[in-house]
């Protein structure tokens, strides 16, 4: 049971902005493209509104312990501590899945999730389409500072206002480059065959910008 | 050419952190939400609404929970008192009367006339933990005043 300090705190987090957040967030990782082995989407059937409902839910029930001394900040407890590794063990659950093709088996961690046919994406992708994204990477970003700092930066894992220092702009301006980078890239991506497949390139949204 | 494992974590790392993103900048969580087919507005709605029942919920789980320790508390007094009632051998009943009335002879009157409706089994089950208190502080009494 929840002191009833933290269950008020839990009360006046601002969920406008948390819940949209998480469901982002998990959705981003259910359109994960697998460059490396562990990685890859979720089980498929599985909604990013289940995800974060989740994690929010362990929360209020006591079942993941959010501590306010210890984690001031919810929103990165909600992210880092609850939905990151309830989406991992999701990942190993689908990627065991797929390595027993055909099993329908009950999701370990979602009630009511049933397997479905393995992901022809699980499948990490091959050195061709790295070759290719890294191609793509270089067109996008080519003659443009400012995503080329932003694009370096975030794959060397800098924060955010690291990478604001070195370009000598507000902490902002990187999260409207970062926004123009992944429009950019996925841009460029859709239509690609190393990506066809892929849930992301399946809507129009992406594809017709 | 094969690709590095480095250069491949580096491209997990790029795009992971588009996700990342979402929770520092609403605009980045709108754009996957709206690519996903979603309404961040609706959600936003729904972020709220589930919050507020998950707090209800939470909420009478609390009082649940307190009801239940206080009745484990009562039973657990109703032992010891019975315990100690049935120590001192006489009549449960008229024991009980007397000690509820704490010297009063009205009052005695009163309690005896109540607890004589009931068997000798039920008179310690049917008080409330009130008399339960006040059964016990009799007796406390009486110790002190044996002792003194």
């Amino acid at each position: 049971m929840l002191p009833p300090e933290v269950l008020n705190k839990l009360r006046d987090a601002d969920w406008e902005r948390v819940y949209p957040a998480l469901v982002a967030y998990a959705k981003s990782r259910i359109w994960r493209l697998p460059f490396v082995k562990g990685g890859g989407p979720l089980p498929k059937g599985l909604r990013a509104e289940d995800i974060a409902q989740k994690a929010i839910r362990l929360v209020f029930e006591g079942k993941r312990q959010w501590d306010p001394e210890k984690d001031p900040d919810l929103t990165l407890y909600l992210k880092t501590s609850v939905a990151r590794s309830l989406i991992s063990n999701l990942v190993r659950s689908a990627d065991h899945r797929h390595r027993d093709a055909g099993d329908a088996e009950e999701s370990p961690d979602m009630d009511g999730y049933a397997a479905g046919s393995p992901d022809p994406s699980l499948v990490v992708a091959s050195d061709e389409c790295v070759e290719e994204l890294r191609a793509i990477i270089e067109r996008e970003t080519e003659g443009d500072d400012g995503l080329t700092v932003v694009q370096m930066g975030l794959e060397e894992g800098m924060p955010r206002d690291e990478i604001a220092d070195i370009l000598s702009i507000d902490v902002n301006e990187v999260y409207t480059l970062t926004r123009k980078l992944r429009r950019r890239l996925l841009s460029a991506m859709a239509g690609h065959e190393c990506w066809e497949d892929h849930p992301l390139f399946e809507g129009s949204a992406t594809s017709q910008r | 050419m094969t690709q590095p494992d480095s250069d491949r974590i580096a491209l997990q790392r790029l795009f992971d952190s588009f996700g990342e993103a979402a929770f520092d900048d609403p605009e980045m969580a709108r754009e996957i939400l709206s690519d996903a087919g979603l309404d961040a507005d609706r959600l936003a709605e729904e972020g709220v609404a589930l919050a507020r029942a998950l707090y209800s919920t939470a909420r009478l789980s609390a009082a649940a929970g307190r009801r239940a320790r206080a009745e484990r508390t009562v039973a657990e007094l109703r032992s010891v008192v019975a315990a100690r009632v049935h120590a001192l051998g006489d009549d449960v009943r008229s024991t009980l009367a007397r000690l509820l009335a704490g010297g009063d002879e009205v009052q005695l009157q009163a309690h005896f006339r109540k607890l004589e409706e009931i068997s000798e089994e039920d008179a310690i089950d049917m008080l409330t933990d009130a008399e339960l208190l006040r059964v016990l502080e009799e007796m406390e009494r009486d110790d002190e005043r044996e002792d003194g």
